[in-house]
């Protein structure tokens, strides 16, 4: 990301700042993914700059979980609702996952059916690459996943939202490990 | 209209249960011809209707068996680990027994709330499932082995399943070995090559099929030909059926979108046909597990609905689509089972966010299925039925 980019970003996040009367959920920063549909919900990052509790938000980047409503539906549910610690955190993953991957907690859905193996990550190569079709980000039903969240990367017209999350969740208020280690109460999912 | 929330129980179910039958009867089965691929579809709205008696099939819930067989379990049948992507309870030849896998918390959890927040550490033990099997006759239940789910049963009683390396731990990944007993009182065998996250489906013939979840909860589909003999037979798939004999598995490839199904042999792997759910313009996406496959057709559970495939004379079509009708309160049916022929099946019926689950007997034809009631709220159902083939029913 460039420095007119990031400047741009912070210059959006100020301008989106919102006061709320709640205290943080901790010192860090979070993403909260607002589940309303499939292919098309929302994710942002809300870190606290200030001791505080005023709220700071990222822009929002469209995100998309499962291809089903259905939580309980093992590799294709959306994600189950609440809070989630984050296991790990990793620039170049390079397994079946590629690239940018944020590793999340299981959590269970309302009938006690555990959701394991979730990420937040993109289609793209370790090294940010494209390698259609497997790792490229080059249409809407991309954003459908086996219940991971997915945001979009850039080659194909869509904007590296997956880059620009990794730069707030690195630059405010976040975390700057990388690897497998825990992040409290890192992810809220809402509808 | 008058809000659910603040009526009692009692109302809130007769409220639903009068919705529910004043959708059926305005509700109309739709036909629709269409071409595509080359052949022609009925496309119906499925009309849900309350039954007025139990409905058929076999099915567990809350720490018992209902429906074609009443019993009461040693607990209730449930898997967190697989959820129904193999059956939670699994009868043997001739419905004698019934396997099936429990789940016991070692700590209570609020999923509402992370783990941290509730003062779990990484390697806090949380859960541990047991497999069981009951005996109908005498009404008799027997661990078969603890920290083990997701059996697979096959018709010379040989079971085959998962034996977690450890109980299910906090941030750590639950990994098993693939096991199978030629008899329940024999000694397990392992038959994977290295601890994963398995789940095991059905036997195909002396061939097992299971599930590994990857990265993403990726299944793969792999094969079990004995002892160390595992191979993939397809990767990022769905088992929908196996054919009756056997020797053919019907598989959904979910490696694009929309995905396919295909035709494969189970001996070697070789795709026989396939059809690419794209091209029937139905707007089905995937088709997914727990499906059935009786004569040359197969009930598949997809994001619209119930798909019929006709699997015969070299090629997939699909002949008949029931969708689920998004006005009334079942919005999916899954694990779709035919029963004694090809004219109805058997399936679950999932209500919307906050609902349960309801069991569901179909009638292709007039594309009518009767709900049996429960009140909201119940405890979850699962259909009970072995995918592994052939039958080899006695009875």
């Amino acid at each position: 990301m460039n420095t007119r980019t990031r400047l741009s970003l912070v210059v959006a996040a100020a301008t989106a700042a919102i006061t709320i009367a709640v205290a943080p959920a901790s010192a860090h920063g979070h993403f909260e993914f607002d589940r309303t549909s499939n292919l098309s919900s929302s994710l942002v990052w809300v870190y606290y700059p200030s001791s505080n509790p005023t709220a700071y938000y990222s822009p929002t980047w469209r995100a998309g979980s499962g291809d089903s409503t259905n939580c309980s539906y093992v590799g294709h549910g959306w994600l189950p609702l609440g809070w989630y610690d984050v296991k790990g955190h990793w620039d170049h993953y390079d397994s079946i996952i590629k690239g940018l991957a944020t590793q999340l907690q299981d959590k269970a859905c309302g009938d006690g059916t555990l959701r394991t193996q979730l990420f937040i990550h993109t289609k793209e190569l370790a090294y940010y690459g494209n390698s259609c079709e497997t790792y490229c980000f080059d249409s809407s039903t991309d954003y459908y996943s086996n219940g991971c969240i997915k945001l979009s990367h850039s080659g194909y017209g869509f904007p590296d939202n997956i880059q620009d999350a990794h730069w707030w969740w690195h630059n405010r208020d976040g975390y700057s490990f990388h690897g497998a280690a825990t992040a409290d109460d890192a992810l809220y999912v809402h509808s | 209209m008058t809000p659910l929330r603040g009526l009692s129980r009692r109302t809130k179910a007769a409220t639903l249960l009068a919705a529910t039958t004043l959708v059926a009867l305005v509700a109309v089965a739709v036909l629709q011809p269409i071409g595509s691929a080359g052949t022609r579809v009925d496309v119906h709205t499925v009309t849900v209707r309350r039954a007025t008696g139990p409905v058929g099939g076999l099915f567990v819930a809350a720490g018992h068996v209902e429906g074609a067989r009443n019993a009461a379990l040693a607990g209730t049948a449930s898997s967190p680990l697989s959820g129904w992507i193999a059956p939670v309870a699994v009868p043997t030849a001739g419905d004698r027994q019934l396997v099936y896998s429990t789940w016991r918390e070692l700590r209570h959890t609020d999923p509402g709330l992370s783990w941290s927040k509730q003062g779990i550490h990484p390697g806090d033990a949380l859960g541990k499932p047991t497999l069981w099997i009951h005996d109908f006759g005498p009404g008799r239940d027997e661990a078969i082995d603890t920290n083990s789910f997701s059996a697979a049963v096959r018709s010379d009683g040989a079971i085959a399943y998962v034996r977690g390396t450890d109980v299910y731990r906090a941030f750590t990944t639950y990994t098993g070995d693939i096991v199978v007993r030629s008899a329940v009182s024999a000694q397990p065998v392992v038959w994977s090559t290295k601890p994963a996250e398995y789940v095991a489906a059905a036997w195909a013939g002396d061939t097992l099929l299971a599930y590994r979840i990857d990265e993403g909860e990726q299944l793969d589909v792999l094969a079990f030909d004995g002892p160390g003999e595992e191979r993939l037979l397809l990767a990022d798939a769905n088992l929908v059926a196996l054919s009756p004999d056997g020797t053919r598995a019907l598989l959904a490839s979910e490696a694009t979108v929309p995905g396919s199904v295909s035709v494969v042999n189970v001996a070697d792997g070789t795709i026989v046909n396939t059809l690419d759910l794209g091209s029937l313009n139905q707007g089905i996406r995937w088709a997914a597990y727990g499906g059935s496959w009786s004569g040359d057709l197969v009930a598949a559970p997809t994001n619209v609905g119930i798909a019929v495939f006709e699997v015969s004379a070299g090629a997939i079509s699909l002949r008949e689509l029931l969708k689920s009708d998004p006005s009334t309160s079942t919005d999916g049916f899954t694990e779709p089972q035919f029963t004694s022929d090809t004219d109805h099946l058997v399936a679950r019926g999932d209500e919307g966010p906050g609902g349960g689950t309801t069991a569901l007997e179909c009638d292709l034809a007039t594309a009518t299925c009767l709900a049996q009631e429960r009140a909201p709220g119940s405890a979850w159902l699962h259909p009970a039925y072995n995918p592994s083939r052939p039958k080899g029913d006695d009875s």
